[in-house]
């Protein structure tokens, strides 16, 4: 049981880190700890308080700046295969909303889908010994995940890629075809496989391979494909391999050439 | 430039996006992009890894609409505290590690929008902020500066500026409290609520 002079004390202290709170500015654990506190206390930390929020003044100092109009149309093209996650995984290529399914079952429809010539290998490298540690340390798998690709590419741009399956990175390799570092897959119904695309402006997909053991841990592909004349790059789930996507994408990510 | 009304307009925009509007998405860019990308950009000083970043705040933005809360602060707040931790994740060599479920984690702190705050937002300029923040004591404003656009805690703040722990969270505290003094309305400048059936003095006609 906390004691009065403990308590005060400790009330004391979240005071103190007011602006440190308010600016972000604390250690990942001792936000927590101040969260808890704040929202458990009762006493009132108006002082506390009243300094929540300043972060967004701050932004206000700057001068707005122009952006390439290419990425306006970059953000609208990921959004148009991006779900919202309004729901769990689950089946994710079947259970996603109608409004983005919309988009990629358009993409079939307009029939503009590359050949399958020389079709995607994927290879499948599970590093074991990472696994153990890094199933239940996201962070750590995180760094471990940049760490490795910023080796794998020698100072290449490393394109994110994020969805309800997992996150990772697509990355151009220094020959031909480039290269999908991928962490903390979620398992599949059985049978199911993870399918990779690449999508030009116009958003034509073309397969590039597929990973048909999730792994938890970090899981590298090979594709036989570079990234130069792509702008998206995304993961879908199908029952089997398929020259074009049956659902909506679980991962996306947009390539900058 | 003020942002008079935004906040109104952001929470229909909200609303919007979370129904699968992508053209509410749109107008949010069109809204906030520029912004977004200067934040960006003084954080990661690089304009391609700045676009990449406000690319992804966007799409996160799209995909997590759901943890959005009106109550715990505006959307534009949301979304530059989005942009700003991907930056600093930038700077720092790592994946984005503060998603956008840590940053509504951080935003929970807002249990309510601070009216000092909003009104700021919603009446100055950037060139009247920059006259405030002036007057902050040199001290103060460099470890805001040092938070708030370097993603440094109050611990490396202190090291960096060779002072206690304490002393680096006190410039923090003080600083901010006196730009929240320099900006809060005069009580008799504020609008004022007028209950219906009663007049501006609260009297019934």
């Amino acid at each position: 049981m906390t004691s009065p002079r403990q308590e005060a004390l400790e009330c004391a202290q979240v005071d103190e880190l007011a602006g440190a709170a308010a600016l972000g500015a604390l250690d990942p654990d001792e936000a927590r700890a101040i969260t808890q506190h704040v929202a458990t206390c009762d006493q009132p930390h108006a002082a506390f308080r009243e300094l929540l929020g300043s972060d967004a003044v701050l932004a206000l100092e700057l001068d707005p700046m122009t952006p390439d109009p290419a990425l306006r149309e970059r953000v609208m093209a990921s959004v148009a295969v991006t779900p919202q996650n309004h729901a769990a995984l689950g089946s994710p290529a079947r259970d996603s909303s109608p409004s983005v399914g919309r988009s990629w079952l358009d993409w079939s429809s307009v029939g503009l889908w590359r050949g399958l010539a020389g079709a995607a290998a994927a290879v499948v490298i599970a590093l074991g010994g990472w696994n153990i540690g890094l199933r239940q340390q996201l962070a750590i798998q995180d760094a471990a995940l940049s760490a490795i690709a910023d080796v794998v590419i020698g100072g290449q741009p490393a394109h994110s890629v994020t969805g309800l399956a997992g996150s990772g990175y697509v990355i151009d390799s220094d020959g031909p075809g480039s290269t999908f570092l991928v962490a903390g897959l979620q398992e599949l119904p059985s049978g199911d496989i993870y399918e990779l695309w690449l999508l030009d402006a116009a958003g034509t997909p073309l397969a590039v391979g597929t990973i048909e053991v999730a792994d938890p841990g970090l899981v590298v592909v090979a594709l036989e494909q570079d990234l130069s004349g792509f702008a998206l790059f995304a993961v879908t789930v199908e029952a089997e391999r398929v020259d074009a996507p049956t659902g909506d994408p679980v991962m996306v990510g947009a390539i900058r050439n | 430039m003020t942002n008079s009304g935004a906040p109104i307009d952001d929470t229909l925009l909200a609303e919007r996006i979370r129904a699968g509007d992508r053209e509410a998405l749109g107008e949010l860019y069109d809204r906030y992009a520029s912004l977004a990308l200067a934040l960006a950009l003084r954080v990661v000083t690089d304009r391609f890894t700045a676009e990449d970043v406000v690319h992804d705040a966007f799409v996160a933005i799209w995909q997590q609409i759901d943890r959005f809360d009106r109550s715990r602060g505006s959307l534009r707040g949301w979304l530059l505290t989005v942009v700003r931790n991907r930056a600093i994740d930038r700077v720092r060599g790592t994946r984005p590690t503060i998603e956008v479920g840590t940053a509504d984690e951080q935003a929970l702190l807002r249990t309510s929008p601070n009216p000092t705050w909003e009104l700021a937002i919603a009446r100055i300029s950037a060139s009247e902020l920059r006259v405030v923040l002036a007057t902050l004591p040199a001290e103060q404003r460099e470890a805001i500066e040092l938070a708030y656009f370097g993603g440094r805690t109050y611990r490396e703040i202190a090291r960096l500026t060779g002072v206690p722990v304490g002393t680096a969270s006190g410039r923090l505290r003080l600083g901010l409290a006196k730009l929240r003094d320099a900006l809060r309305v005069p009580v008799e400048a504020q609008p004022v609520a007028v209950p219906v059936g009663r007049d501006a003095e609260g009297r019934e006609p």
